[in-house]
């Protein structure tokens, strides 16, 4: 009976007094309230957890619009679903609309930088009006203090 | 037989150190994943025009009422780092996607450091000259042809050393830009790119 009662105490306190709140505001473990799943204890072992099943990057939503001059504007947005900061350059490739590569000065390498468990957003415009496709590459960014 | 030894250790050291020089390579510019270093290289100028152009582009600035493009020039760019830097590097960048992107037309008789092609004026005084006679006259450059830039790019790149710790240096590098109407003097679009850098406080940023 004593040992149920410590038992559900400490489920209690790693509980902490967690509260969901709006989905569009992510408040990044360590800062919001701990809850079971994540508190002093069980982060440790989710970090580990996320490291061994190799969590990362996804990308949610791609969006296009056109602006008023004709640009086409792309918007990325994602999540990081790993407990590590992560860190990746992207290079948008523009095609014109028989599929042509378009040559310009915008199709560099640009770093983001993710927190753990955080979306993210990044938007292109492409370089001319006539501009009717992309790729988007991505790779590991390096060289970035830690 | 001592010479003999000697010119073959003296050999031997030339060869070694021969290996161990390394290879001059080629920079894979597409897929660059050198080191940092700490002065501004291509990659920092790259990132800044692209963030630029972006800008410039997607803000609409140089769209014109009537449709049709603005003329634009390039004022002074001001290096206030402590490097040897030739600002064409990052506005020769801007200036191509600009005139890429077929809103605007570059001229090339007004700039910041003088007209960027010098033939504009020395065709006009090849024309007030004597020779002009050796030209078939109806190919000179007639007088009041010049097009007036109406839009203006200027800024400033300037370089700011911190002392991170003992050992390492902050240098930060702030691209300023801005698009100002000649005519009225007004500044219709601005933006300030960033580029830090963390390094040893031994390497000297210039």
């Amino acid at each position: 009976m004593k040992k149920t009662a410590i038992a559900m105490c400490v489920v209690v306190l790693l509980a902490g007094c967690y509260q969901a709140h709006d989905e569009r505001v992510q408040v990044a473990p360590g800062v919001r309230n701990d809850s079971l799943g994540n508190n002093i204890i069980t982060r440790p072992l989710g970090g580990i957890v996320s490291f061994v099943i190799g969590e990362g990057v996804v990308v949610n939503n791609v969006k296009e619009a056109r602006t008023p001059e004709g640009f086409l504007e792309v918007q990325v947005s994602g999540f990081n679903q790993s407990m590590f900061k992560k860190r990746f350059d992207y290079k948008t490739d523009w095609l014109d609309s028989n599929g042509m590569l378009i040559d310009t000065v915008m199709s560099k390498w640009m770093t983001v930088s993710v927190t753990p468990k955080s979306t993210f957003t990044f938007k292109v415009t492409s370089p001319t009006a006539d501009s009717a496709d992309f790729r988007i590459n991505t790779r590991i960014a390096r060289n970035l203090d830690k | 037989m001592k010479t003999k030894w000697f010119t073959l250790s003296v050999a031997a050291w030339a060869f070694i150190i021969a290996g161990c020089t390394p290879p001059t390579k080629n920079i894979d510019t597409a897929n660059d994943e050198g080191k940092a270093v700490m002065e501004l290289d291509y990659r920092d100028f790259d990132q800044a025009a692209t963030e630029m152009v972006q800008s410039m582009l997607s803000s609409g600035v140089f769209k014109k009422v009537d449709g049709n493009r603005y003329v634009v020039t390039t004022a002074k760019i001001i290096n206030d780092t402590m490097q040897r830097i030739d600002t064409d590097q990052l506005t020769f960048k801007i200036e191509q996607d600009l005139i890429n992107s077929g809103q605007v037309v570059m001229t090339a008789a007004v700039g910041g450091k003088g007209a960027t092609d010098q033939m504009v004026y020395q065709m006009r005084d090849l024309r007030d000259s004597e020779k002009s006679d050796e030209f078939k006259q109806g190919t000179m450059p007639g007088k009041g042809q010049i097009i007036a830039p109406e839009l203006s790019i200027s800024g400033k790149i300037y370089q700011k050393n911190i002392r991170y710790d003992n050992n390492i240096q902050q240098v930060e590098y702030y691209f300023q830009l801005r698009v100002a109407e000649i005519a009225s003097g007004l500044s219709y679009w601005q933006k300030e790119a960033f580029i830090g850098k963390r390094g040893s406080k031994k390497v000297v940023p210039w």
